[in-house]
């Protein structure tokens, strides 16, 4: 028993040498082939990393902002790859160096750890020229400008506005513009002086608008506000029309005859004058003052128009009522 | 000796041959199979539970509050730091390996797959009746069944653009599906939202309360409808919208051939069959026959019109004032006292899981959020302000050191408010086994006039749009007898109007992010948000890639590529 008990002891004591014995094998050496299908990108432009090879870990510094690989001891992040393909696309113009980093670890977790590094740069430009939405917003209401074609934008405006149940003086002369565009890169140009949100813009003459992207291309385009045209007089068999304006709709506006009884709505002879250029249309057809027509035929569309004359593409149109 | 061994060896060659006989092919008596099991309605039923189960799962409400809430300009987050998946989820810093957006993903299939196999497998049900209620009870499932699955569909579209959609039956040998278009996996949606509707009742009995009804289905599709839409175009999708709101607000009569755009493509035995109406050659004289013009209000099943239903007042089911109509009526909405209270259109209910002996207090409504310590999303004094300026629904928002309504102090640190429509008062919390939690407001109706009203001001028709609107302040109004209401102006002004409303009424309902890119402003908004921010959350939103999520990289793996990225990641 004594003898089996020292037998054990020894293999024992053997073993306690042998426990220590070095399995741990040395990080194998990363080998790893990284290809991009393009270093050239647009803004939001999506990059595609192809990895493979033999690594533990491999993981991608982007170069952008948080995922830069010169700061990744201060809190700089590249992201993990999955498998073998990694996406990614810019949000901001620049060049850009891409770092991937490929590990791997002894079986000590990462006490002996070899590291292999690919790099490259990616260049993205942003050229963005589109304005999507050109807008005034005058309180209570917003007004939005209408591309009529590649270049002119047109932004129709009231004389005066219905707001609880009051009308109100629309100053064309001072209003802030807002323009919508995707890039917060691009700058844009009134006049050839560069845009604000902040300052006041004469909205009674057309501006000239530029575009410059961070790439360096440049669009042009211009800025007209006609004002809706409207009867500075109006009169049905010789009883003037009052005026009364849409809260909902600013280029509506209603005029109301306090006619005799007995008039015959079907022939009316009508008499105006207008604040501007504009003519008067009937269901298309122009209306010189003095026609008649027929009041009682809702189906009828009457409209005011204003046309540029240097630009016809450039019209504001207000829509017409006759009440009785 | 070796002879014996070697006709042991013969006899074990022989037997290695015989081994794999399909003797254990053979089905195991009594056990059930995807074949044999839903031949019951009682058994759809079970399998219809288990779509709604997803629900109110942790891992499913936990998702929708870190899209829904987390992502937007309401709160902050205690977990904002670029080193969490979470961080960099809300920051819009992540990559295409985010947990979270795998998570959202997976859940939602998860759903998905049990509706389809509700759905796939409604045609093997046998009755043993001839009775209409029979083949009623049938449809409502299968309405059920589909209006979750657009539901989960739904979620999944607005998250990552057009999706892969599931074969209702799944083959093992072609599992990988690739991606839909946005358009594609709309007008799936859409059709079984329009099934839905004409095959599930307006309002159920009060002991089956909690089941999808027509209400809710329709205000799915209605919303549907209006995540396709673009605020300022026109376009029929805002027609249609509208459509469906002038039956569901106004009362007007709408058709089945009106709901379902029925153009006759299909035969409508066919369909009425497929969609367990009972078959025309076994109607009695008693039982209706449903046509493409017959009234939806008069499909069998349907016990009132809409309008008669729901409303806009802070009443319990039964139309009582909740909690005697003082000012926390508003709040009580959501709690137990409010549960299928005349606001609320869906919610989830079920307690099969919500035990309370689990540890798991409140499946289905956050609770979390509110709990000392534990406290993960939060709004400040200058959110609040922004957000509700002098409205009277500020004060449903609970500071740190402050006491709810009923009595209990909440602690969740200096600076920070949560919402009461987050807490759970005390005698609404489970306490044993079998308790169910409370139930999270999914759809609410205040939510349908307000998508009715913005549909109406895209249709041209402000000035019922204002009404509408005004419609909802009126009885925010009630609160505090204030009788401020919006005013009439142009399109834009009512439009942002409308938007104010939703914004101060769906606060805190995990919907914010999601709005406000569907209304084309989460670039602006979110940017607003994030250059008033210490850590610049908000502002790194990319306009045009944002406003969609990557679909999850090991998707794009395990397809080899079949199931391709969205522009941008």
């Amino acid at each position: 028993m004594k003898k089996s008990i020292n037998i054990l002891l020894a293999v024992c004591f053997a073993f306690f040498f042998a426990a220590c014995s070095d399995d741990n094998e040395e990080a194998r050496t990363p080998e790893i082939n990284v290809t991009f299908d393009k270093t050239n990108l647009l803004i939001n432009e999506s990059m595609e990393l192809h990895v493979s090879g033999v690594a533990d870990q491999v993981v991608v510094f982007t170069g952008d902002k948080g995922h830069e690989y010169e700061l990744r001891k201060e809190s700089n992040t590249g992201f993990p790859v999955n498998k073998g393909l990694f996406t990614y696309s810019y949000a901001t113009p620049g060049t850009f160096h891409v770092v991937v980093v490929a590990s791997t670890y002894d079986t000590f977790l990462g006490n002996n750890i070899k590291e292999s590094i690919k790099e490259f740069d990616v260049t993205v430009i942003d050229d963005v020229t589109t304005i999507d939405q050109i807008y005034t917003a005058i309180t209570p209401n917003i007004y939005y400008a209408e591309l009529v074609n590649d270049k002119d934008w047109v932004l129709c405006l009231p004389t005066k506005y219905l707001y609880n149940n009051k009308e109100v003086k629309v100053n064309a002369t001072k209003q802030r513009l807002n323009f919508e565009i995707v890039s917060d890169s691009s700058k844009i140009f009134i006049d050839n002086e560069p845009y604000k949100s902040n300052s006041y813009y004469n909205l009674t003459v057309a501006h000239d608008i530029q575009v410059l992207s961070d790439a360096g291309t440049t669009r042009d385009y211009k800025l007209y506000v006609p004002i809706y045209p409207e009867f500075s007089s109006v009169k049905a068999e010789g009883v003037t029309g009052k005026l009364t304006r849409d809260a909902y709709f600013q280029d509506l506006q209603t005029y109301t005859f306090e006619l005799p009884d007995g008039t015959d709505k079907t022939k009316v002879k009508i008499e105006y004058a207008t604040d501007s250029d504009a003519k008067f249309y009937a269901g298309g057809n122009e209306v010189p003052s003095g026609s008649t027509i027929d009041l009682t035929n809702e189906n009828t569309e009457y409209t005011l128009i204003r046309t540029l004359e240097e630009n016809p593409a450039v019209r504001a149109v207000s829509r017409i009522v006759f009440a009785y | 000796m070796n002879k014996i061994f070697g006709k042991l060896l013969l006899f074990g060659f022989v037997l290695s041959l015989t081994a794999c006989d399909d003797f254990l092919d053979k089905d195991v008596l009594g056990r059930a199979t995807d074949e044999t099991y839903y031949d019951t309605q009682y058994k759809m039923q079970s399998a219809l539970d288990a779509v709604y189960d997803v629900l109110q799962s942790d891992s499913y409400n936990d998702q929708e509050w870190r899209f829904g809430e987390a992502c937007a300009d309401d709160v902050l987050g205690t977990d904002e730091g670029l080193s969490s998946q979470m961080g960099q989820l809300v920051n819009f810093r992540f990559n295409t390996s985010n947990t979270w957006i795998l998570q959202r993903w997976n859940v939602n299939y998860k759903g998905i797959h049990r509706a389809n196999q509700v759905i796939a497998n409604i045609g093997k049900v046998s009755i043993s009746t001839n009775q209409n209620s029979a083949y009623t009870a049938i449809r409502n499932i299968l309405g059920q069944a589909k209006f979750l699955r657009a539901y989960y569909y739904f979620n999944l579209v607005k998250t990552f653009g057009g999706v892969p959609i599931r074969p209702e039956i799944e083959d093992v040998g072609n599992l990988v599906v690739p991606r839909s278009t946005k358009e594609e996996c709309y007008a799936y949606i859409e059709k079984d939202l329009r099934e839905a509707i004409i095959t599930l009742p307006a309002i159920y009995p009060v002991e089956q309360l909690g089941k999808a009804t027509r209400g809710a289905a329709m205000a799915l599709l209605m919303k549907v409808l209006m995540y396709q839409a673009t605020p300022g175009v026109p376009s029929q999708k805002w027609e249609e919208m509208k459509q469906f709101g002038e039956y569901f607000i106004d009362g007007k009569p709408m058709t089945i051939q009106q709901v379902l755009k029925y153009d006759g493509s299909e035969d409508w035995e066919a369909l009425r069959q497929r969609l367990w109406f009972k078959p025309q050659n076994l109607l009695t004289e008693s039982d209706p026959y449903e046509k493409p013009e017959t009234s939806l209000d008069y499909i069998s099943g349907a016990y009132s019109p809409m309008v008669g239903i729901y409303s806009l007042a802070y009443q319990d089911y039964y139309g009582a004032p909740l909690h005697n109509g003082d000012k926390y009526s508003y709040v009580y909405q959501w709690y137990g006292d409010g549960e299928f209270c005349r606001g609320s259109v869906f919610e989830v209910v079920f307690k099969e899981s919500a035990d309370g002996s689990s540890g798991d207090t409140n499946e289905g409504a956050g609770i979390e959020f509110f709990d000392v310590g534990t406290v993960k999303i939060y709004c400040t004094n200058d959110i609040a302000t922004k957000l509700f300026g002098t409205d009277v629904r500020r004060q449903y928002l609970i500071a740190h050191q402050t006491t709810t309504p009923d009595g209990e102090i909440w602690q969740g640190g200096e600076g920070r408010q949560v919402s009461l429509k987050w807490y759970t008062p005390k005698k609404d919390k489970p306490k044993f086994a079998g308790d169910n939690g409370r139930n999270r407001r999914i759809i609410r109706y205040v939510d349908v006039v307000l998508m009715y009203a913005e549909a109406l001001n895209e249709c041209g028709d402000r000035e019922g749009a204002i009404k509408n609107l005004n419609l909802c302040k009126a009885q925010v109004n009630t609160i505090n007898a204030s009788t401020k209401l919006y005013v009439a102006g142009g399109y834009g002004f009512v439009r942002d109007q409308i938007y104010e409303e939703r914004h101060m009424e769906l606060a805190f309902e995990w919907d914010r992010f999601f709005d406000i890119v569907r209304q084309g402003r989460a670039a602006k908004v979110l940017h607003t948000f994030g250059a008033n921010r210490y850590n610049s959350r908000g502002l790194y939103f990319r306009p045009g890639v944002n406003e969609i999520f990557p679909i999850p990289q090991t998707e794009i793996d395990v397809s080899n590529g079949v199931v391709e990225q969205n522009p941008g990641y």
